[in-house]
């Protein structure tokens, strides 16, 4: 896995969380990392380091909200949007978009690999 | 595969007792996810050991999982706060409205006869400012507890302080200092005694009030936590 790519990952990792979960109803942790290892065939890996704290600051936000239910006799930790902070979570995802939409026209001015 | 139950409780002890964790909401949650992880490396064939330590290592080794607790509560502390706000706000909906009526209600009755019926008000405060410094042990115990805990172990003797203590701690000392203060302000103002009796009265009852929230906070979250984690 490239290590750049995992550093671009883990500053946009809070888009990543939102947009997987305005997808889903519910997700816990561990489908998450399983989620993106699947949607980029491997190549980018959310790291348990990165993404507990961000979902634990959303939810101390209010964005995210939990609920636990009992899985194969341990507890499971649920995050989905909360239902009164869509329209923040769609926001965000928008700031997101557009930020890469002015990134893309930054990049595509010329060849990346033609710099002198 | 599934893991064994064995197998279980060295994950949960990995937390509990080389990590150190007390978080109980954390705990489990990273159990769950270590579990995940170590079935899927086991169904490719490795022996448990080095699933487990792969596992750490994907989490950045035991020092990454105690920062993690640490930015946990960060979050789990803001959420706590909205809680008690809520159920500060339920106390004047529903059922719960007829308790809150009747609180006020006595604790109305009570500041009307000491406002008419007790000479020596400024005792009252002496023992009320003995009591806030009393009680202010409690608050300002806790905290180094809960900072070093992880790591001076007779500090555990008696059972770990988890956020949702140092939250209602912290609480109720300060609704108890705010209310104190307000009460003894007011005596100091000079409003006529109906007057003065009339605010007392709102000021002690929405102290208990939110006494009778931090007790169904208590009870809601932190029931067994002592326990669980012992």
């Amino acid at each position: 896995m490239n290590k750049n790519a995992q550093q671009l990952l883990k500053g946009s990792i809070n888009a990543v969380i939102l947009k997987l979960l305005s997808e889903t109803e519910r997700m816990y942790g561990y489908e998450i990392c399983q989620r993106v290892k699947e949607i980029t065939s491997g190549e980018l890996r959310i790291t348990e380091g990165a993404l507990y704290p961000a979902l634990h600051k959303l939810e101390g936000e209010g964005i995210l909200t939990t609920q636990t239910e009992v899985v194969d006799g341990r507890a499971r930790k649920y995050y989905s949007i909360a239902s009164n902070q869509q329209g923040n979570a769609v926001d965000r995802l928008a700031m997101i978009q557009n930020f890469l939409n002015q990134l893309q026209l930054i990049l595509e001015t010329k060849d990346l690999i033609s710099i002198p | 595969m599934k893991i064994t139950q064995a197998q279980y409780f060295e994950i949960e002890e990995f937390f509990t007792k080389n990590c150190k964790l007390v978080e109980t909401d954390f705990i489990k949650e990273m159990t769950d996810h270590f579990i995940d992880a170590i079935e899927s490396k086991l169904t490719e064939s490795f022996p448990f050991d080095k699933a487990m330590d792969l596992t750490i290592k994907d989490f950045g080794g035991l020092g990454a999982i105690q920062k993690m607790e640490w930015q946990f509560r960060m979050g789990f502390m803001k959420k706590q706060i909205r809680v008690l706000w809520a159920l500060e706000k339920s106390q004047f909906a529903g059922i719960k409205l007829l308790r809150t009526a009747i609180v006020s209600a006595a604790i109305t009755a009570l500041c009307l006869y000491l406002g008419f019926f007790t000479k020596n008000v400024a005792d009252s405060y002496d023992f009320l400012s003995g009591l806030i410094s009393g009680a202010s042990i409690v608050p300002v115990l806790t905290l180094p507890i809960f900072l070093l805990q992880r790591y001076v172990k007779w500090l555990r003797v008696f059972g770990v302080i988890k956020s949702q203590m140092v939250v209602r701690v912290y609480v109720t000392y300060a609704l108890f200092v705010i209310s104190a203060l307000s009460s003894y302000a007011l005596t100091e103002s000079g409003f006529t005694v109906l007057a003065s009796a009339l605010l007392n009265a709102v000021i002690w009852s929405i102290l208990s009030i939110s006494f009778i929230s931090l007790i169904e906070y208590s009870q809601k979250y932190e029931g067994n936590y002592w326990y669980s984690t012992k």
